[in-house]
């Protein structure tokens, strides 16, 4: 059964990590949306405190590895990105709300390069 | 003070010069496969080449450094541990790109354990090569170009960047 799309008018965000991120010289990598089902976090369901709390819990199992902060924009602007891109691809977020987190969404189509860089350069940093 | 990498590349060209069999380095690597190529040094004891040290400068060495020690299943479960192999390609390639430290490029690593760097060129705009063990994957934000070449292109894309440099 396909997945209820989540709203034009949302926010989301999606956790960076160290590895992806040169914080020393304010340099994200593709890697934070290339390839397929990206993880996103909806902020109308749980607010940044919440979601840095579970991306911690989450994802910091590396001893030096850390999440940095979190790239925050709007669906509606998302799937216009991927609309004017070169190559156009009409981008959805599908809920997928996971016991660890009920604000989980997925983007389920395969994000290029290319395209992952023109998401980044949209996305409002929030620190860690 | 800098930090001391306990990486390094696997040398062929070095191997090849120097008319040592496979047989020399049995004691060095005596759990390798026989199908593995002959790998005559110990890459847990390597360094990355001092050119390449001076040319990434001491913010990406100290990542590096930090990328080295992430464990297999960093991020959730889904992160490979840091290739050697990606490690000594992208040695390889920065080594003969030495303008590249101009531009004070970023190095990560991705999910699959492989190192990469990105910059911008002279126009603002993206540059980033992903270095996998036997191909290198690029990414040219001025000409859209998205594409992957085998590692015996890895000096023909050195040029080609270093022109966009």
């Amino acid at each position: 059964m396909a997945r209820p799309e989540v709203s034009h008018h949302e926010n989301i965000v999606r956790a960076i990590h160290s590895a992806w991120w040169d914080i020393h010289a304010n340099r994200g990598f593709s890697s934070v949306f290339k390839g397929q089902n990206n993880s996103v976090s909806r902020l109308s369901i749980l607010n940044l405190t919440q979601l840095f709390e579970i991306f911690h819990t989450e994802l910091d199992s590396s001893p030096n590895g850390q999440i940095v902060g979190a790239g925050e924009i709007n669906v509606g602007r998302l799937i216009e990105i991927g609309q004017q891109h070169i190559k156009p691809i009409e981008l959805t977020v599908e809920e997928a709300p996971l016991p660890e987190n009920r604000a989980h969404a997925e983007i389920p189509q395969k994000i290029s390069k290319g395209l992952a860089n023109s998401i980044i350069r949209e996305l409002s940093f929030h620190k860690s | 003070m800098d930090t001391i990498i306990p990486l390094a590349p696997f040398d062929y060209f070095s191997l090849l010069s120097s008319g040592r069999q496979r047989e020399d380095f049995a004691h060095e690597q005596p759990s390798l496969e026989s199908s593995i190529p002959v790998q005559p040094l110990n890459l847990n004891d390597l360094v990355l080449s001092p050119e390449t040290n001076f040319i990434i400068g001491s913010n990406a060495r100290h990542r590096i450094d930090e990328f080295s020690r992430y464990p297999f299943g960093w991020y959730g479960g889904k992160g490979k541990k840091l290739s050697k192999w990606s490690v000594a390609n992208f040695d390889t390639f920065v080594k003969c790109l030495p303008e590249l430290k101009r531009v004070n490029p970023s190095v990560f690593l991705t999910l699959e354990g492989n190192l990469a760097l990105g910059w911008e060129d002279r126009n603002g705009k993206k540059c980033e090569i992903e270095f996998f063990p036997d191909k290198v994957e690029y990414f040219i934000e001025v000409s859209n170009e998205e594409l992957s070449v085998g590692l015996i292109k890895i000096f023909d894309l050195a040029d080609r960047f270093r022109g966009l440099l």
